[in-house]
């Protein structure tokens, strides 16, 4: 299927900082989390990819064209939320659409009022009276009503309570739906992604640790419990990372059914995606 | 560019009831004190950088980071602020006109009236030239660090305009008056701070297309 969106070899420093060899894909219909801590690059991927930034190497095709080189008009096709609300404390919602209207060739104010209302947004009050979730609830439905192809959210749902969380995340599998378009949902909130996410990368320190279809990942991964001495006797080649506690200790396995087969004695349990970056991160301090 | 320009009207909206003030202000003091000219001059200048002021709105809502994801290049917003500072200038002058005539009718025999007019085109151009020095600024350095260097365009402003004055007061510049190109020197002087307004938006283009949003 046709990538939406491709990110290769994408380099870049700043400061201290710096986003290393960073490649992956977001094949239409598809939703693709980003996920790392805070710092590990996520908020620099996306300043990259709206064109804010120019990379050091490397290449990235948003919507099939280089996102410094194109013209203004792919953007009409993009959909963009970013941590903070960008609109200033004073507006009011009808006052977004006053400013979006002109922008965009298919700015739809019936979606957007259908929007304000589905989010309970009142449309004459300031933005400075709304609370935390209401803003991202806005920036979500200005994001959204000029039908865009390709959405791309920055610890949208960050900061937000679980009800609120699960609501947005809905809209997202709605916007899906649509088998054109493509999501790329920035997070550190891991179980939202895992609700939502087709594909998940990985970031740590500014490079990828995987970039893979989240099925193939609960699949295939598996976390083995063992003695710490029997840890030892285990091939190295067979644990992608192990993490020692005070009753044992318990490993993350690339492949559960081989390791299955290899090891028989041993509890194997499926991974989550949590774990497998915790155990990733950890297996790489020791 | 049109939603560009849209939204800071709608920002400096909330700045509108201060300006309104201060407008008020002037006005009433100005009319007390005889002072035309200063009156002009101050409105014009309050309203040019109420600029500056959207800029301060701009970074407090990290609105550029925003501007990367709409559908306009670089030198749209740019000239997008560029526009609101000739609409902004205009509306000062406007106001002054205003307000001038008003005094006028209101005190016949007050001096200064006579000014008003040379005194308003006077202000255009000095406003233009801040602004042309002013934006750059912010672009490469920022609202906060600009303002500092606002203060020194100011006194360098003054100062030439204190040394054009002196030059003036010399005896060819005077007989070049005397002669009667005044005309002339009311046409292109205000050419002159229109085109160095145009130049400083190209040097704005230019730093606001290399920036890292």
């Amino acid at each position: 299927m046709e990538n939406i969106l491709e990110v290769t070899g994408l380099c870049r420093s700043l400061g201290d900082f710096s986003l290393q060899d960073v490649s992956f894909s977001l094949p239409r219909g598809t939703i693709m989390g980003l996920v790392g801590e805070n710092g590990a690059g996520k908020t620099t991927i996306i300043r990259l990819i709206l064109g804010g930034l120019a990379p050091d190497r490397g290449e990235i095709r948003l919507l099939g064209e280089d996102p410094r080189r194109a013209p203004a008009q792919v953007k009409e096709r993009l959909g963009v939320v970013t941590d903070e609300c960008c609109f200033y404390e004073s507006l009011r919602p009808r006052d977004v659409a006053c400013i979006l209207r002109p922008l965009y060739s298919h700015w739809d104010d019936g979606l957007f009022g259908k929007y304000l209302r589905q989010f309970s947004l009142p449309e004459n009050k300031t933005v400075k009276e709304f609370s935390k979730g209401m803003k991202m609830k806005l920036s979500i439905a200005a994001a959204l009503s000029h039908h865009p192809e390709l959405l791309i959210l920055d610890e949208a749902t960050s900061g937000l309570d679980p009800i609120v969380r699960d609501e947005i995340l809905d809209i997202f599998l709605e916007f899906i739906q649509d088998e054109t378009r493509g999501v790329l949902l920035s997070s550190h909130i891991v179980s939202d992604l895992e609700k939502t996410a087709d594909y998940i990368t990985f970031l740590h320190h500014g490079q990828v640790k995987f970039s893979e279809e989240k099925d193939l990942l609960l699949e295939r991964y598996g976390v083995l419990r063992c003695g710490v001495q029997e840890l030892e006797a285990l091939n190295p080649s067979d644990r992608a990372a192990a993490r020692e506690t005070r009753f044992g200790a318990s490993l993350l396995v690339p492949d559960r059914e081989k390791a299955a087969q290899k090891y028989p004695g041993f509890v194997i349990d499926r991974a989550r995606i949590e774990d497998i970056m915790l155990y990733m991160v950890k297996g790489e301090k020791q | 560019m049109k939603g560009l320009l849209i939204k800071d009207l709608l920002v400096l909206k909330r700045y509108g009831r201060t300006l309104g003030f201060l407008v008020l202000f002037y006005g009433v003091f100005s009319m007390l004190g005889n002072s035309t000219a200063a009156l002009v001059s101050m409105i014009t200048v309050v309203l040019a950088m109420t600029v500056v002021t959207s800029f301060a709105y701009d970074e407090q809502a990290r609105w550029d980071r925003y501007v990367c994801a709409l559908p306009v290049k670089r030198e749209q917003v740019v000239a997008a602020k560029y526009l609101l500072g000739l609409l902004l200038v205009g509306a000062g002058l406007l106001i002054s006109l205003l307000l001038g005539v008003l005094g006028t009718l209101l005190r016949p025999q007050a001096e200064g009236r006579e000014i008003l007019l040379p005194a308003m085109l006077g202000n255009f151009i000095i406003v233009l030239l801040l602004l042309a020095l002013t934006l750059p600024l912010i672009y490469r350095f920022g609202v906060k660090k600009s303002r500092i260097l606002f203060l020194v365009a100011m006194a360098l402003i003054g100062g030439a305009v204190a040394a054009s004055a002196s030059i003036l007061s010399d005896g060819t510049a005077l007989e070049f008056l005397q002669q009667g190109r005044w005309n002339v020197l009311l046409l292109i002087a205000p050419v002159a701070a229109l085109l160095a307004y145009a130049l400083s938006y190209r040097v704005s283009c230019r730093i606001y297309a290399k920036k890292e949003l």
